[in-house]
């Protein structure tokens, strides 16, 4: 099968933070197309914030190359990277950081004021996500219209935070640790609805998490070790009973 | 969801935060919009005040000394259909009961004056005089109270001509009007009219126009030769333009108002020739060549009194002497031989031709004949040469041709009288002189000579009064005694020439020629208010440190807040805010705070302003003396402070964006918004190298300062201090920056390191702190105690005690022979006083005690050599382009300046805050016949009582000023101790005292003079004082800042062990030693930025009150360094290690 340009490619990047220091990245590649999932896992300091925020744009690599839509992003200005985080990825990272000033709407809606503010359809397209994720009301018109993130509890913090990644309709969604700040049954409901919205919207998913559970949830697990990605390993959904991430009940 | 909401949410979300940042750019917008309505306040008052001074005068006449017609002004009323009005305004000291005052100014004005003023005429008929507020505080006048005046009668010539009087009559020379205080008035009714565009109200005297003109002969009179009221100024009002004023004015300009005549001789009813002559002896130049423009023969008669005649060869002959001699000549073209045949002194003149011999008549050839009998064949004659200010006996020799003239007696018909009339009207004299009223003429007579030849001159001023008794060519005449005021005392024409001699003036004569000229006053009142010294500049130069600091304050304050929401901008960056996008967005909720603080700061910059102007008017009266400041407002200040500070408080905000957004997105995602490392890698390399290169650059400037090869010591000095703080900010970072591990860490170490990690707020906490000292010991330099070494010859007083100024012109020093004889000091012991004479041409007051700024400054004239003899007074700066060997002596008063302008001295603070001037810029002044001429400063003084006038030599001034009579200041040094007693018999002599003599000490002078700067540094320090509360805020918010980023640590260092003094000790070091830094390094550079001042300045420093205020600022400093280190690690700070 003729393949035609993946949505994401790394070509043997890799990345240090100092001219000396240890490279946390090494010769990682990786491709992803439209729709894939994938979950990166690994424990803390393996470099999944680092290859995700390398992916985002976020970063740049020391060496190696990180091609989005087949446009590698090492040629692009600050301008153009900043385009592409708006409108072609969306992130949700461990802590939700909404804008305590603004309302929950707001919030969602905080990328389309980067590209000028947001259009009928993007309002449209905010509101039918927040219904879906459950917090329509939070919508104008609504009956918590009004409300802030401070009114809200950590799952639905969380689940705006998701609907602000995706408000834009980005083709990849980049989750950092989405669940570490969550209870179990919380973390749950927030790993089926990042696998519903990967399927429902076509996004591309990927997902960093150090959580066996979460990674068996998303699927498509690659361990990140010595700085590069190894193979899969077996799916599960039932968490080891080591898990450091499992709240005790 | 907009970008406007966003802002909106945000600003309300953390408005807690913002009031900080609000309330900084309420404080520095106010201050700037204060001080710019400071500007105004004084611009509008001086406007009040130049309407006050003028009324609605808009042109005025100024006559040079000269007495115009009165009825000048009707002409030109009538010609520009303008009101005007005339004034005669004579100088005087006046008297009530046991209080006196001198400069005293009378006006003679009638109700047109009045007019002008929009004032009701006080006189209402009434005979009395009316006196403006500052003369009758003085006196202590109310109405109902006599008024003495004592008013020097104006002179027609100069009494430093060898022809007039050195000698004033009390009796006869003033005149005394006693006159009852009819109404005081104020500024509102015209009592402060004052043509000088100075802010000191003049004491005014007002007494009616025709009262003061017959008083002191200025008006027609019995046995008075003087057809016309005269006065010497007029001024008119709304309506006509320059020009259009001085079109009339030239064509009703009539001989009379030339104070000239033609006058038919011998007789009015017998005329054979008309004399052009005038009451002031000497003839303008310009009058004669404007006369000169007829067809007619002119005969051209200068007549002077020569001292004593002799034979040129052999001693055995008696000197004839005081015998008038006389040069005729014809003027221009040769006139034809048949001219004037009627005139005996044409015949003479037409012998004389081409030849430099002298006539003498049989009178003097009898007195002067040898043994034989004969007449001598040479004659040398002593006569006094006027020059340079200076009377000098000189002699000259001439050859005598032909035979001894003639002599016939003024009674004996027409020849005889012609002949006498070749002496020109003498003022001193009586028409009819005989040989003892010679001795009118004062010291310049020997009365013992008189005396021993009492006979001989009684023999023929018996019978040909005052007529020549030798004849010279007129170019001899003119080359040896011709002087500034002009050289011929006639000019005669055919009578029949007489209607043209009298168009030719009308035609040819220029007013202006003559000193005689329209001033544009209103214009130059606007000008001098207009260009007046700019309070709002100089109130936003003095608070530029007060708002440097509040805006330093809303940096940290603001930047803060962003850190605070680092995370957030971490986010806008994910979602796709680029960089620019993000800073646009806090940067538009900035500039909606700055645009409120600007709001609130416009309205507390009025009252700022009106606090500065409430202290203008108490603690800081002796900035502005005897000026009320009331409070003005424009537009263009309000809008332009209040747009000032916005765009610096939003300047400040943009900058610390700057930075801030550009941080990676994940760092700050993460709560990162540290810079990276502790170590500056290579810039503490080149930090280290940069504080090199200062300090040696420092070092080769004050190297080149020694060896004379900078511009100035000052300027050197001030170079190698600015190059001394900018070598501690790159050393401090040097040392910041500098990575490496220490050998021993100790709590000092530690806290260097953490001084370290944030080196920007650190080196701008050392920078702030620096240049606050840098600033306050640099000003207090300027402060100095006036009274210091006020008795030595380089201090502001010159080593003079006294300064005295009259109201009319001494022709001696006091302290000379002739001047006790003039001044008839016999009585009075001066014994040991010395005087340095000064000449007067009155003008604006160019010290800083005249907001306004100088017109036309006071000139005075002085003999270099007595100041030079002296050593008096210290030279700060001369100007680079003077070439000589002594550039820092007086002697730079004689320099040939290429360009023939005049050299001068000022007060260098006077030319550079009051004249707005530099060392070799030049002033244009006019002189005695309204030609301009330039004075160049060539020489600044250091803090005198000289400050206020332009100095010139003597020499220079009597040339210009010839009109100006006698001395009007003088410079007086006395034995130690003994000053009151030379005052007390200076205010004692009764001559003195009619010539209106004012005494200051030289120390209450100076005193005055440097309280108004030593004010404006005590207003410097109290702004910079508020301005270094603000910057301790400072460091007590970045104390507290450092503290909050750091609690983990903190708690850290208490988890292992650390009591909670020892974490205090750590975060005092480390803030006490940026607060050291700053301090101590700030204030080293001041020191030597200002080590020449310190040094040299006339009055000593205040070290005293400059170390307190230093360990005030440091003492604040540090207690809010410890406040602030108490509050922030007041809470627990272990639960801190579990945020981590």
């Amino acid at each position: 099968m003729s393949r035609t340009a993946s949505l994401l490619e790394l070509i043997d990047v890799h990345k240090r933070y100092t001219a000396d220091g240890p490279a946390v990245l090494r010769g990682l590649s990786l491709r992803l197309d439209a729709g894939e999932r994938l979950t990166v896992t690994g424990p803390s300091g393996s470099g999944k914030s680092t290859l995700l925020n390398l992916i985002a744009a976020l970063d740049a690599p020391t060496s190696g190359r990180v091609r989005l839509d087949g446009t590698d992003l090492a040629t692009c200005s600050e301008t153009h990277l900043a385009t592409l985080r708006n409108k072609r990825i969306g992130m949700v990272f461990q802590l939700h950081h909404l804008l305590p000033q603004c309302t929950v709407w707001e919030n969602v809606l905080v990328p389309a004021l980067a590209a000028g503010g947001p259009s009928a359809e993007t309002e449209d397209h905010a509101r039918r996500l927040l219904d879906r994720v459950g917090l329509g009301d939070h919508a104008p018109g609504g009956s918590r219209a009004g409300d802030r993130p401070g009114r809200l509890s950590g799952g639905q913090r969380q689940r705006v935070a998701v609907v602000r990644a995706l408000v834009n309709a980005p083709a990849l969604l980049l989750a950092d640790e989405p669940t570490g700040s969550l209870d179990r049954r919380t973390a749950d409901e927030l790993a089926g609805l990042l696998c519903e919205l990967n399927a429902e919207q076509g996004v591309a998913l990927i997902v960093a998490t150090h959580s066996r559970r979460l990674a068996g949830q998303i699927g498509s697990v690659r361990p990140l070790r010595e700085g590069a990605l190894g193979e899969g390993a077996p799916q599960t959904d039932t968490p080891p009973k080591d898990d450091p991430d499992e709240p005790t009940p | 969801m907009t970008r406007r909401a966003y802002i909106l949410r945000s600003l309300w979300f953390y408005r807690r935060t913002h009031v900080g940042v609000v309330l900084t750019a309420a404080v520095a917008t106010g201050v700037l919009v204060g001080a710019l309505l400071v500007g105004d306040s004084v611009r509008g008052s001086l406007r009040a005040l130049a309407r006050a001074r003028l009324g609605e005068t808009r042109l005025a006449l100024e006559t040079s000394g000269r007495f115009v017609r009165q009825d000048l002004a009707d002409e030109l009323a009538a010609a520009l259909d303008a009101p005007a009005a005339p004034i005669l305004e004579l100088s005087a000291a006046a008297t009530a009961s046991d209080r006196a005052a001198g400069g005293v100014r009378v006006l003679g004005v009638d109700a047109r004056f009045w007019g002008l003023g929009e004032a009701t005429d006080p006189f209402d008929r009434r005979e009395g005089v009316v006196v403006n507020r500052r003369l009758a505080r003085r006196l202590d006048l109310a109405p109902g109270n006599t008024l003495s005046l004592r008013i020097a009668r104006p002179q027609a010539l100069s009494r430093d001509v060898p022809l007039a009087s050195d000698q004033r009559d009390r009796n006869r020379d003033f005149v005394r009007l006693d006159l009852p205080v009819l109404t005081v008035v104020g500024a509102e009714r015209f009592g402060r009219f004052d043509l000088r565009a100075n802010q000191a109200a003049p004491r005014n005297a007002f007494v009616p126009l025709a009262r003061l003109q017959e008083a002191v002969g200025l008006a027609p009179g019995i046995g008075r030769d003087e057809p016309h009221r005269r006065v010497n100024g007029l001024l008119l009002g709304d309506g006509p333009g320059m020009q259009a004023a001085t079109a009339a004015l030239r064509q009703h300009f009539t001989l009379a108002d030339a104070e000239a005549e033609l006058r038919p001789l011998p007789a009015a009813d017998d005329p054979r020739v008309v004399e052009l002559r005038s009451r002031r002896v000497f003839l303008a130049p310009a009058l004669v060549a404007a006369a000169g423009r007829t067809e007619a023969p002119a005969l051209g008669v200068s007549t002077y009194l020569a001292n004593a005649i002799r034979p040129a060869d052999g001693d055995s002959v008696r000197p004839m002497p005081y015998a008038m001699i006389s040069a005729v000549g014809g003027l221009g073209e040769t006139p034809a031989p048949e001219a004037m045949p009627a005139d005996p002194a044409w015949r003479i003149a037409r012998a004389l031709t081409g030849d430099d011999r002298a006539r003498i008549n049989a009178y003097l050839a009898r007195q002067l004949a040898g043994a034989d009998g004969a007449p001598p064949d040479a004659l040398r004659v002593r006569y006094y040469r006027y020059g340079n200010g200076r009377l000098a006996e000189t002699s000259a020799r001439v050859a005598i041709a032909g035979d001894p003239l003639a002599m016939p007696t003024p009674s004996d018909g027409p020849d005889g009288l012609l002949l006498r009339r070749l002496t020109p009207s003498i003022p001193a004299l009586p028409d009819d002189a005989t040989f003892a009223d010679l001795k009118a003429l004062g010291t310049r007579i020997d009365r013992d000579v008189i005396d021993r030849n009492a006979a001989r001159l009684d023999a023929y001023y018996g019978r040909y009064r005052l007529t020549p008794m030798a004849y010279l060519p007129l170019d001899v005449g003119r080359r040896w005694w011709g002087m500034p005021q002009g050289d011929l005392t006639g000019v005669r024409f055919d009578a029949d020439a007489a209607p043209a001699v009298r168009a030719a003036v009308r035609e040819h004569l220029d007013p202006s020629a003559l000193g005689v000229f329209f001033r544009p006053v209103r214009r130059e009142a606007l000008q001098a208010g207009r260009q007046s010294m700019d309070f709002g500049q100089l109130f936003a130069a003095m608070s530029m440190f007060l708002v440097v600091a509040a805006v330093l304050l809303l940096g940290l304050l603001f930047v803060f807040g962003i850190q605070q929401r680092r995370e957030e901008i971490g986010l806008l960056r994910a979602v796709g805010f680029s960089p620019r996008q993000v800073r646009r967005l806090l940067l538009g909720e900035g500039a909606v705070l700055a645009a409120v603080g600007a709001a609130i700061g416009t309205a507390g910059g009025a009252g700022y302003a009106a606090g500065v102007l409430r202290g203008l008017a108490t603690v800081w009266r002796d900035a502005v003396p005897e000026a009320a400041i009331a409070f003005h407002a424009t537009p263009a200040s309000v809008v332009g402070g209040a747009a000032a500070g916005l765009l610096v408080a939003v300047g400040a905000m943009a900058l610390a964006l700057w930075r801030q957004a550009r941080r990676a997105p994940h760092a700050l995602l993460r709560g990162q918004d540290e810079p990276p490392g502790g170590a500056g890698g290579r810039r503490w390399k080149l930090a280290a190298g940069g504080t090199g290169v200062c300090l040696l650059a420092a070092a080769g400037v004050l190297a080149g300062v020694g060896a004379g090869a900078a511009p100035s010591a000052a300027t050197g000095f001030f170079i190698a201090g600015a190059l001394l703080l900018a070598a501690l900010l790159s050393g401090a970072y040097a040392v910041l920056a500098r990575p490496g591990a220490a050998r021993r860490l100790t709590l000092g170490r530690l806290a260097r390191r953490n001084a370290a990690r944030r080196r920007g707020r650190s080196i701008a906490t050392i920078g702030l702190l620096a240049c606050g000292s840098f600033l306050i010991v640099a000003v207090s330099a300027h402060r100095s105690d006036p009274l210091a070494r006020a008795d030595t010859r380089d201090s502001g007083t010159g080593g003079f005690a006294l300064q005295a100024t009259t109201a009319v012109g001494l022709l001696h020093a006091p302290d000379t022979p002739q001047g006790r004889q003039t001044l008839d000091l016999g009585a009075a012991d001066l014994s040991g006083a010395s005087f340095v004479p000064l000449r007067v041409r009155d003008g604006d007051e160019a010290s800083c005690l005249n907001l306004n700024r100088p017109q036309r400054p006071r000139l005075l004239g002085v003999d270099p050599r007595t100041l030079t003899r002296r050593g008096a007074f210290a030279f700060a700066d001369t100007w680079d382009g003077l070439s000589g060997p002594r550039r820092d002596s007086w002697d730079v008063l004689n320099a040939e300046l290429d360009d023939g302008a005049i050299p001068a001295v000022a007060d260098l603070e006077a030319i550079r805050w009051v004249l707005h001037k530099a060392l070799g810029d030049t002033l244009t002044y006019r002189d005695a016949n309204g030609r301009e001429f330039r004075v160049r400063l060539v020489a600044g003084l250091a803090n005198s009582i000289l400050q206020g006038s332009v100095v010139i030599a003597e020499r220079h001034f009597v040339a210009r000023y010839p009109n100006v009579e006698g001395y009007r200041m003088f410079l007086i040094d006395v034995p130690p101790g003994e000053m009151p007693r030379v005052r007390d018999a200076l205010a004692a002599a009764p001559d003195l005292r009619a010539a209106g003599i004012e005494l200051t000490p030289t120390r209450d002078r100076l005193a005055a003079l440097l309280g108004v700067a030593n004010t404006y540094v005590a207003i410097f320090q109290a702004l910079g004082g508020l301005g270094l509360v603000l910057g301790t805020v400072a460091l007590g918010l970045v104390v507290a800042r450092n503290v909050a980023e750091r609690r983990g640590e903190l708690a850290l260092l208490r988890a292992v062990g650390f009591t909670r003094r020892r974490v205090d000790r750590l975060l005092l070091a480390e803030h006490w030693l940026l607060l050291g830094a700053g301090l101590v390094g700030g204030a080293v550079a001041g020191l030597v930025a200002t080590a020449p001042n310190m040094l040299a300045s006339g009055g000593g420093v205040p070290y005293g009150l400059l170390a307190a205020l230093l360990a005030a600022v440091g003492l604040s400093g540090a207690a809010s360094t410890y406040l602030a280190t108490r509050l922030a690690t007041r809470g627990r700070l272990l639960p801190a290690l579990r945020n981590e």
